[in-house]
């Protein structure tokens, strides 16, 4: 395949990319590639995790077939539809965290971990570390549950409800 | 206020200074922030208008981040750039060659002394970038940190509890942090134990990889270790985990070198002074040879071999012979042998002043 930009090369960089909300594809040899800054040079590391994320996520739309999520689903915000999604790795808008929440939790927990949110918050009223600790705590909880993990479970709740006690004081 | 006259291949960065803490490894430290407003639609999504709305926005974040009227920050639309000089600002690392990818509906706030750059509408909407010298992660985070409570100020952000800061990728939710150390691995090239590191780095959430090329062997020995999760810590302990995996890295690189002058010791000065030899000699060279020589020569100037040389002029010759910054100092175009001939030049002279 020629290369779309200089149709002279051969173009051995495939880019997919939404541009104005469309999936477009591009075939770009190396040299206009690197011009058009798809290339090298980044300060940004290329995580791996980012190259494994596309079949992370087609996987995790198969499981949620079952639970209403196809490819077709459109977030109502962006209008971005969860195989765009799975085709760039690129989430449209705020909402679409919402809009595919379900199906992108255990793509996000492979990513990162089963955790929560703990660092900064645009707001003053950021939470407390015991609030932290709750939160965790009650997702350690669900999970034990989840697993049948019942002598967990009922250490995890004892914990909580030490500590929710402490926090009322 | 912007100046568009001077290029920025005349001025040095920040973390070009060749100083902090543990620079005889560490070349420069950086924290990213990934932040996004919560009433647009991400970037990918975006239409050219609402696009220009938040290029607006970072027109006038940069003149709110001057305080009482100073002109510490500058706003630079990227479309008001030439293509030299957007290439020059991705050498100097204030800006990421993904930025280019939408020029016309782009731009940067960078600060004077160019310690910080605030991307506009690359793959988020804000990129606070934070840019120190050596091996100085926490300056640079309390530096993001203040910036990016000072946006907060101006802008909504797209935040969830749970998720926390809601990135394009959702590889940066979370604290949207990533640190990024820049370092010099000569000693652990040499007695080839770098595969086996970057594999152990793997395991403790550390991403290493070739600050130019790809793969293990990177060119110059130069190599950039970065946190790879961004969920589920606070900033400060994603900070103090990539401090305590880089000081390992740097314990055993300094170790290295210690044992490659024990072995033989005159077999590495040679190399070195060959390698001083050609670069203050040559006539003309390409760029992946020079940074392999003025990697050399760099390790001799940390290990006492060659005393003459500061350190700090190996950020600027390595950044200033790459292809975009060599022509805007030669101010003229020049073709791949004439920028060989120049590159040849600027080393020798620089080398040669000292
Ligand atoms: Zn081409
Ligand atoms: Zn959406």
């Amino acid at each position: 395949m020629r290369c779309e930009q200089c149709e002279k090369r051969e173009a051995t960089v495939h880019i997919k990319q939404m541009i104005n909300g469309e999936l477009e594809k591009f075939h770009l040899c190396v040299k206009c590639a690197s011009e058009h800054g798809y290339f090298s040079g980044s300060f940004e590391p290329k995580l791996p995790i980012g190259d494994m994320l596309g079949s992370f996520l087609h996987s995790a739309m198969s499981d949620s077939q079952a639970r209403g999520t196809t490819g077709q689903t459109r977030c109502p915000s962006c209008g971005l539809t969860y195989s765009d999604f799975a085709e760039t790795g690129f989430m449209g808008c705020a909402e679409c965290y919402r809009s595919f929440g379900e199906t992108i939790k255990p793509v996000i927990k492979r990513v990162h971990g089963d955790f929560v949110h703990r660092g900064k918050c645009p707001d003053p009223r950021s939470k407390t570390e015991t609030e932290f600790t709750i939160s965790d705590l009650k997702r350690q909880l669900e999970a034990a549950i989840e697993k049948e993990e019942f002598e967990r479970a009922a250490k995890i709740r004892d914990q909580l409800r030490d500590l929710e006690a402490g926090n009322n004081e | 206020m912007s100046s568009y006259g001077m290029s920025f291949a005349h001025r040095k960065s920040r973390w070009m200074e060749g100083q902090g803490p543990s620079q005889d490894v560490v070349i420069s430290s950086r924290i990213r922030l990934a932040r996004n407003l919560k009433d647009y639609p991400f970037p990918p999504m975006m239409t050219e208008d609402k696009a220009r709305e938040v290029l607006n926005l970072g027109c006038e974040i940069s003149e709110a981040l001057n305080h009482e009227g100073s002109a510490e920050y500058s706003w630079y639309p990227l479309g008001k750039l030439d293509s030299m000089e957007r290439q020059v600002l991705i050498e100097k690392h204030l800006i990421s060659p993904q930025l280019l990818r939408s020029a016309a509906i782009s731009g940067v706030i960078i600060s004077r002394d160019e310690a910080v750059s605030i991307m506009v509408n690359e793959e988020d909407h804000f990129r606070i970038q934070c840019l120190f010298s050596g091996m100085d992660l926490e300056a640079a985070w309390n530096l993001a940190d203040r910036l990016d409570s000072d946006i907060a100020g101006h802008v909504t952000y797209a935040f969830d509890d749970e998720f926390g800061y809601l990135t394009t990728c959702p590889t940066n939710l979370g604290t949207g942090l990533r640190g990024s150390v820049m370092t010099h691995l000569p000693g652990l090239v040499l007695t080839e134990q770098l595969s086996r590191i970057v594999s152990g780095l793997s395991k403790v959430g550390a991403v290493v990889r070739g600050l130019y090329g790809e793969g293990s062997q990177a060119e110059g020995s130069l190599y950039q270790i970065s946190n790879h999760v961004t969920l589920g810590h606070s900033e400060s302990e994603i900070v103090d985990n990539l401090n305590s995996i880089v000081s390992e890295v740097v314990r055993r690189e300094r170790s290295a070198r210690e044992a490659l002058l024990n072995r033989n010791r005159v077999k590495l000065e040679d190399r070195v002074y060959r390698a001083y030899g050609i670069l203050t000699n040559a006539r003309s060279i390409a760029a992946s040879e020079a940074i392999e020589l003025l990697s050399l020569v760099r390790l001799g100037v940390v290990l006492g071999i060659l005393t003459h040389i500061p350190i700090a002029v190996f950020p600027e010759l390595i950044v200033g012979t790459r292809r975009a910054s060599i022509q805007q100092k030669a101010g003229a175009h020049l073709d791949s042998d004439q920028r060989d001939l120049q590159r040849a030049n600027l080393i020798r002279k620089r080398l040669l002043a000292e």
